[in-house]
This record gives C-alpha cells, sequence and structure tokens, in this order.
C-alpha cells in the first residue's frame, strides 16, 4: 500500500483531503503542524506528502517540503503543496522548495486524488527505471 | 702770469734745476761783468803807463839824436820802441815837418769785436812829448796808441772768463742733478705704486725705501694707507657687486665697459674678460636702442630676446662726474624683472578683465534691482560703490527671501538638495538631514553622485538600485507634462523607512538639479497593509469555500451514507457560518475605517451598567455559565456610542470563552486607572482559558491573526482588531495580559467622564 502524509492544520480540510484519498486503496496518516509532519514523516516514511503551505507553528508547509527533500533517509518523496495563496510569487517559492504539485484551495477532490495518483505514478516508473 | 707758467718746466727735478740754473747764470754773468769792468780800467792804465815811460826812456835818446841830426838812429831808437808795445806807430816829426816814423809791423793776436774796439778806441789818445834840448825845440816825439792790440788783447781774456763762466755753470748743473735725481726720483714709486694699484698687487712697502727724505716718507705713509683703504673698499665693493643679483656695469666716459659683475656677464652673456675694453652698447644693444645721447636715466624697461625665453630688464645709467663736473664715467645698472614683468602683465590683464566684470555686474545688478524695485535708481557713480548698495539691497530682499524659503523648507515635510553647475549641493533642507541622518556639513560641497552613494548605502545591498542618471534620462525624454513614476528606496538606516526620489533639472545657472526626498513610509506601509489584508481576506476565504466546494463535490460524485451526509452538511453549514462572519467583520472594521467614529451616536452612559446589559444579552456557548460581572462602586460614567462598545464587549467575552475550551469562570469588572492613568476607567473580562504566549498576545490585534491555528476553535481573526479600533476611536485603548495555561485578562479603558461634566451631560441628556 502507497503511504500518504496529510499534513494540514484545518481539521475540515484534513478530513476533506482523507476523504478523497481514502477510497483509493492508501495508508493515510495526519500531522496538523509543521513539526508534528516532520516526526511523522521520519517514523512513517511516506511516498508523498499532502502540504499545507500556511500552517502556524515554527514549521511551515514549505519548510517541511524543504526538510523532507533534504533528508536522505527519507528517500526522496513526493510533495503536492496545498495553499489558499494563489499568486505567482507562492508558486514560486513552492518550486524553490522543491515541491513536485501545487494546488490551489478551493480544490476539486477527484483532481487531488489524479494528481497524487499522477506523482506516484511517476515515482513508480523512477522507481523502476 | 699764465706765459710765466708755460714757460715753467713741468716737472719738480726740471723746475728746481731750471731755477738753479737761472741762479747760477746770473751769478756768472755779473762776476764776468765785474771782472770786465775792472779789466778794462786795468788795461788802459797799464798801456798809458808804459806810454809814459817809454816816452821818458826814449827821450834823452832821440834828443840827443835830434841834435846830432842822427836821423837813423832815431829810426832805429823808433823802430825798438814799437815791437811789444800797445802802439801802433812811433814818429818824430822834426820842426820842419820831416816825419821819422816807426809803424808796428805785426798784427794783432786777436780781432776784437767792433764795440770793444770803439769803447777802447775812445778812451786812448797819442801820446805827444816835444823834444827841447837847452830850451831850443828840435821836433816832437809822437805815439800812436793801437785800439786793436789793446782791446784784442782785452776780449781774448774776456773770452777766457766767458768759457771759464760756462764750464763751472755746466760743471755745478751736472753736479745738483744727480742728487736731485735722486731725491726727487722716489717720486716716480707714485706712478709705480698707481700701476700696482690698478692690477690690485699695490702694497704700502712699495713707496717706503731706503734714503727717503723725511718729508716723502711721511707723504707716502699716508698715501699708502689711503691707497690701502681704497684698495680694501674696491674689494669690498667688487665682492658686494659679486653678490648682488643685479648686472652692473661700470663704464668709462665712452662707456667701454671697464667691470662687470658675474650678473651683468650673465645678462650679456658673456664672460668678464671678453668684455673689458668693448663699448658696452655693442654688448647690450637693446637697451641703448633709441637713446642716443642719453647719459642718464632711470627705471627703463628693456626686452631681451634670450634663447631661455625673453628677458625683461630695468636698467638705470647713472653718471659717475669728476670734481670738475665732467663726465668721467657711467654706471649701468641691470635689474632682471622678467618675473615681475610677467605678474605685472597677468595682473594688468586681470584687472582689466575684473573692470570689465565690474562693469557687467553693475549692469546685471541695475537689472535685478530694477526689476524688483519698479526703477530704483543705483546710488553713486563710482561703480564699486554702486555696485555695494545694489548687492547689500539684493542681499536683503535675499534674505528675507531665504528666511520664508527656510521657514518653508523647515516646515515641509519633503527634503531637498540644491546642486551647483558642478553637481555640487549648495542647499540641504532640514527635513532631508532628519531623512537620511546626513548633517548638513556633510552635505553641502558633495557631488550628486556621492550623495546618491551614500543614499544607496544606507539601503539593502541586494536591493536592486535605480541610479539617479537614469531617472534623469528619463526625465529627459519624457515629454514634461508626463506622469513620473518616481523611484522608492527602502532606507534601513538610520530608521527604517521608505522614500520617494524626485529630481528635477534646474533652469538656472545657479542650480542644475534638485534631489527630492518625500518620506511615504507610511503610504507604503498602509499600501501593504491593505494589499496584505486583501490578500489574506482572500487567504481566510479560500479556507472555508474549500471545505464547502470540496464536501459538495464529494457528495456529487460518489454515495454518501447517511452519518456521513450528516457530518458533511455539517461541516458545510459551520464553514458558510464562518465565511458569513468574516465577511460582516471585514464590513465592520471597513465601516468602522471609514468613518473613523463620525458615526458613533455618543452618549454619557454608566460603564457598570452598560456592561450589565452587554453581559444580560449575551449567549454563552452551549453547558458555559454566563459571565460573572463582579460589583465595583464607585460607578461611573463614560461617554460612548452604546452599541459600538456592546460589540467590542461581546467580541472580548466570546474570545473568552472560544479560548477557554476546558471551561472555567468568565468576570467582568470595572477597575480604575491610577497615577497616569487616574482619569480612565477600565473595562476588564478575564478568562482562565489557554492564553498565549507573549508572541502571540504581541500578534493578537492583527488581522486574521488566531492564537489558535488549529482550527478546532472557530473564528476570522478579525474580533479583536475590531474591539481596539472601537475602544481607540473612543478614546481609550486596549491593554492585554496573559499566560499560557492560566488565562487571559482584556481590559479596555476608556476616559472617564468628570463629576461635573458627566452631571451636565446627564441634565443633558434629561433634556433630550
Amino acid at each position: 500500500m502507497r503511504r500518504v502524509l496529510i499534513v494540514e492544520d484545518q481539521a475540515d480540510i484534513r478530513r476533506l483531503i482523507k476523504w478523497s484519498l481514502e477510497d483509493e486503496g492508501y495508508e493515510i496518516r495526519e500531522a496538523v503542524n509543521g513539526s508534528a509532519g516532520l516526526a511523522e514523516a521520519q517514523r512513517f516514511k511516506p511516498e508523498l506528502l499532502v502540504l499545507d503551505v500556511m500552517m502556524p507553528g515554527e514549521i511551515n508547509g514549505l519548510d517541511l517540503c524543504r526538510l523532507v527533500k533534504a533528508d536522505a533517509s527519507l528517500g526522496s518523496p513526493r510533495v503536492l503543496l496545498l495553499t489558499a495563496r494563489a499568486q505567482e510569487r507562492d508558486h514560486r517559492a513552492g518550486d524553490e522548495a522543491g515541491a513536485d504539485g501545487y494546488l490551489i484551495k478551493p480544490f476539486s477532490p477527484s483532481l487531488l486524488a489524479s494528481t497524487v495518483a499522477g506523482l506516484l505514478d511517476v515515482q513508480n516508473e523512477a522507481d523502476r527505471a | 702770469m699764465a706765459t710765466r707758467l708755460r714757460l715753467l718746466p713741468r716737472s719738480l727735478i726740471g723746475r728746481v734745476f731750471a731755477l738753479y740754473t737761472v741762479v747760477l747764470v746770473v751769478f756768472v754773468l755779473a762776476g764776468l761783468g765785474l771782472f770786465y769792468r775792472y779789466q778794462f780800467g786795468v788795461e788802459l792804465e797799464d798801456a798809458q803807463l808804459r806810454a809814459d815811460t817809454l816816452g821818458s826812456v826814449m827821450l834823452p835818446t832821440l834828443a840827443d839824436s835830434a841834435v846830432i841830426g842822427d836821423y837813423d838812429t832815431i829810426r832805429r831808437t823808433l823802430e825798438r820802441a814799437v815791437p811789444h808795445s800797445p802802439f801802433s806807430s812811433a814818429s818824430f816829426i822834426d820842426l820842419k815837418g820831416g816825419v821819422v816814423s816807426a809803424p808796428h809791423a805785426l798784427p794783432p793776436a786777436v780781432a776784437p769785436p767792433g764795440w770793444l774796439l770803439g769803447a777802447v778806441a775812445a778812451r786812448l789818445y797819442d801820446i805827444n812829448l816835444p823834444i827841447t834840448v837847452g830850451g831850443h825845440d828840435y821836433g816832437v816825439m809822437r805815439l800812436s796808441f793801437s785800439a786793436e792790440r789793446i782791446a784784442g788783447g782785452l776780449w781774448e781774456q774776456t773770452r777766457i772768463a766767458l768759457w771759464l763762466g760756462l764750464v763751472s755753470v755746466a760743471g755745478g748743473l751736472l753736479l745738483i742733478r744727480w742728487p736731485l735725481v735722486r731725491w726727487l726720483g722716489n717720486l716716480d714709486r707714485i706712478q709705480a705704486f698707481e700701476q700696482a694699484m690698478h692690477s690690485g698687487q699695490a702694497t704700502p712697502s712699495m713707496l717706503l725705501g731706503d734714503g727717503l727724505p723725511s718729508e716723502f716718507r711721511q707723504t707716502f705713509e699716508v698715501l699708502g694707507r689711503a691707497a690701502e683703504s681704497l684698495q680694501k673698499q674696491r674689494a669690498q665693493a667688487a665682492v658686494t657687486l659679486s653678490a648682488i643679483a643685479d648686472g652692473v656695469f661700470t663704464l668709462d666716459a665712452q662707456g667701454v665697459v671697464v667691470f662687470a659683475n658675474p650678473a651683468a656677464c650673465s645678462m650679456a652673456g658673456q664672460g668678464l674678460p671678453e668684455m673689458l675694453g668693448r663699448p658696452v652698447a655693442e654688448l647690450l644693444p637693446q637697451v641703448f636702442e633709441g637713446v642716443a645721447g642719453q647719459s642718464a636715466w632711470s627705471g627703463r624697461r628693456v626686452t631681451l630676446a634670450d634663447p631661455r625665453g625673453p628677458v625683461v630688464l630695468d636698467t638705470t645709467l647713472t653718471p659717475i662726474l669728476g670734481p670738475d663736473g665732467i663726465l668721467a664715467g657711467q654706471v649701468l645698472a641691470c635689474r632682471d624683472v622678467s618675473e615681475k614683468h610677467a605678474l605685472d602683465q597677468r595682473l594688468r590683464a586681470e584687472l582689466r578683465e575684473r573692470e570689465a566684470a565690474l562693469v557687467t555686474l553693475r549692469t546685471v545688478l541695475e537689472g535685478l534691482i530694477q526689476h524688483g524695485s519698479g526703477g530704483k535708481a543705483a546710488p553713486g557713480t563710482d561703480d564699486l560703490q554702486a555696485i555695494t548698495a545694489m548687492i547689500s539691497e539684493l542681499v536683503n530682499r535675499l534674505q528675507e527671501r531665504s528666511e520664508q524659503l527656510d521657514a518653508i523648507f523647515a516646515l515641509s515635510p519633503d527634503g531637498f538638495v540644491s546642486f551647483d553647475a558642478e553637481r555640487r549641493a549648495n542647499y540641504v533642507s532640514p527635513a532631508f538631514e532628519r531623512l537620511t541622518g546626513l548633517s548638513a556639513v556633510q552635505v553641502l560641497g558633495a557631488f550628486d553622485r556621492d550623495i546618491e552613494a551614500h543614499l544607496r548605502s544606507l539601503c539593502a545591498p541586494e536591493v536592486p538600485w535605480r541610479s539617479l542618471e537614469a531617472l534623469r534620462v528619463e526625465l529627459r525624454e519624457q515629454p514634461a507634462d508626463a506622469p513620473v513614476q518616481r523611484p522608492r528606496i527602502a532606507l534601513l538606516r538610520p530608521i527604517k523607512r521608505v522614500l520617494e526620489i524626485g529630481l528635477r533639472e534646474g533652469s538656472t545657472p545657479a542650480i542644475s538639479q534638485v534631489l527630492s526626498l518625500r518620506d511615504v513610509t507610511h503610504e507604503t506601509e498602509v499600501e501593504q497593509m491593505k494589499s496584505e489584508f486583501l490578500s489574506t481576506a482572500a487567504h481566510e476565504l479560500r479556507t472555508p469555500m474549500a471545505s464547502i466546494y470540496g464536501f459538495t463535490e464529494a457528495m456529487i460524485q460518489r454515495p454518501l451514507r447517511p452519518e456521513q451526509q450528516r457530518e458533511v452538511m455539517d461541516t458545510i453549514h459551520r464553514q458558510t457560518g464562518l465565511m458569513i462572519a468574516i465577511v460582516n467583520e471585514l464590513l465592520d472594521l471597513a465601516r468602522i475605517e471609514a468613518r473613523r467614529g463620525t458615526d458613533f451616536e455618543l452618549e454619557t452612559l454608566d460603564l457598570f451598567e452598560v456592561a450589565g446589559e452587554v453581559v444580560r444579552d449575551f449567549r454563552p456557548p452551549a453547558s458555559r455559565p454566563a459571565p460573572r460581572v463582579l460589583p465595583v462602586s464607585p460607578r461611573c460614567r463614560v461617554r460612548v456610542d452604546r452599541h459600538k462598545l456592546a460589540q467590542a464587549l461581546g467580541n472580548v467575552l466570546s474570545n473568552a470563552y472560544k479560548y477557554s475550551p476546558s471551561g472555567g469562570e468568565v468576570q467582568v469588572t470595572l477597575v480604575f486607572g491610577r497615577a497616569a492613568r487616574q482619569r480612565q476607567v477600565g473595562l476588564q473580562v478575564r478568562d482562565q482559558g489557554i492564553g498565549m504566549t507573549p508572541e502571540q498576545l504581541a500578534r493578537v490585534s492583527e488581522r486574521f491573526y488566531r492564537a489558535d491555528a488549529s482550527g478546532s476553535i472557530p473564528g476570522t481573526g478579525l474580533g479583536m482588531s475590531i474591539v481596539k479600533e472601537i475602544i481607540e476611536l473612543l478614546g481609550g485603548h486596549m491593554d492585554l495580559s496573559s499566560e499560557p495555561g492560566r488565562g487571559t485578562t482584556v481590559t479596555l479603558w476608556l476616559p472617564r467622564v468628570e463629576e461635573t461634566e458627566a452631571n451636565l451631560s446627564s441634565f443633558m441628556v434629561l433634556e433630550d
């Protein structure tokens, strides 16, 4: 089963994401902020992370993305950023942090599911290659 | 007299000699004369005596012979008597007239001169002796004197005496000459000394020697000392002349160089030996150009062509006059005034320029004065005087203007620097100093590029800099009325500021450009806040929208179990409510900010009563007790808008409950200010909730800031912003204190209405 970690501070959104991915047969875990997300990622070793960019606390989504990508022990998982920040510069900041995908709130749950599937397929191919 | 002088020999020796000669000749001649006279008498007397003697000797013989008539004996006797006698003839004349005569046969030995002959002849006469015997006469014996013979003898003696006289004169002269030459010859030493003096080798000992007469010795000693002192003076003069920078030529009366000092040699470009004896007019022809016949001048300026450049000389020709007033020589002094001359030329040129400038300045100033004061004539005719007057007039006006401008600039929040034609700052306004932290001393005189560099150094180095030059080019290329996008710079020092840079090129020569800085920190902050606020608001709206959109899509796309459906609907409802709350509060905030309290309906109210009303109407979350109002005294009045205060207190109460999810009492009370806050009263709400860290506390009144970020506590993040705005518009302020885990206390401070004022207010309220 593919491992997916959701890091999102808003409970409703977290539930929505989980709901959207539930039927795809992933093993899903959740975290409510950046530092919890990092700890969980080190334990869980997810293949993909869905990260909210704007999170309270010392580590926001972009920081977490950078940390996850930089941690060799995590095996370079895919990262999908979710944000309400829709401006060009926010997008660029995501790219610079090394994100693989970018979805803007409000988002379509089916689009989220297909995007996650697409990213994991790429991962598969990369693994196979 | 003159003739007699002229006859005198020139030399002393000659004169002494001539005197001696004359004296000697006179004495010799006198001696000769006396001798001649004496000899003349003696000679004649002697002849007479001899004739008498001869007559007496011959007479008896003749008488005897005559008696007997023996004429032969007579003849013989006569003939014997004539030789060796001074007679020319002896004769016997008888009575019958017969003559027996015996002439002197021999001619005289020496022929006397005629005058002597005459003089002697005049004194001689023939001697006639009668021959008488016994009374009877027989005849006469006649003896005739030979004047020639007597004069001849006399002449011969005289000639011998003359010769002797001549010889003694000559001998005497010869004898006197030797000592004369020997003693007076010492005077020749003076000549030799003079020669030596010319060559500069004379010593006083040259004059003195052995055998010098005492008079000479004294004279020569004096002369020697005089010469020595003269020589010393000459040496001093020579050293002095060689030491001075002026060229000095000493000339004789004909203008021939007899001396030249080193400076003069260098001016003439020749050595002293080559110049000596040559006319100076030949050596320095330029100096004597056009001054023929002048024997003296002073300060004549002459330019010599020299390979190193023209040499300008100030020349002075001074005559040297002898004691008799006759020109003895000349001194030509030449001073090299090339540098002074060049300086003079420059000075003159400068003076001319200044004069022209002065005239121009006067014209300009007159124009300015007339322009300003409507044709007031400039006083005075003197340029300088007039200009001074005009300048002081203008300065007064300028000072007035400057004071006005200074006052204006001092008030102006914008900073200005103006630059002169060289782009150096010549004015800086106080605001510029304040904005940039640069002092006027640092700015004035600095180039625009230096000031720009300094401004740049105050900014963050990574921020791209738009140069003034680029701005200037842009200004030039744009049409005059086009709006200019003024660059903004963000200073980090002296304090963080955003400045807008303006640049205007000057139209006068005095001001090439003006750089202006406008402090737009506040505007920028407001703009940024607005932009951030909008962005944040949109973000906040997107979050509930994401839930609504996502869950509805999920509901549409897949079947849900009834309990799931319920859950989703709840979520959608809650999120929609949140959206409505956000929109409402945003509108509230917008209204409050737009009206700035102008729509407040202020009343003087009892704060405790108002608070009680609000608490009464407040609906706490289900299962939570209502806030407890702690009674206080005394009551106090405030002037507030009832509804706004209720809204503010409602928000605070709502937060108190939201952030104490695990329960605990919410208390409401009044507190009274002390010391500085004596005239204030605080409405205090205290909860026992989760509290806040100091960092969270500092951000409470930020819009959309929420102390709880988990989303478990619903809220817009605008409530406390609204509270703060309302309280501040009511003249108060909000105080927060909190401890994580222990709860939060919010105090809304409001100004108290004084009792008398309050009475009046309540009276007026009653009146209403």
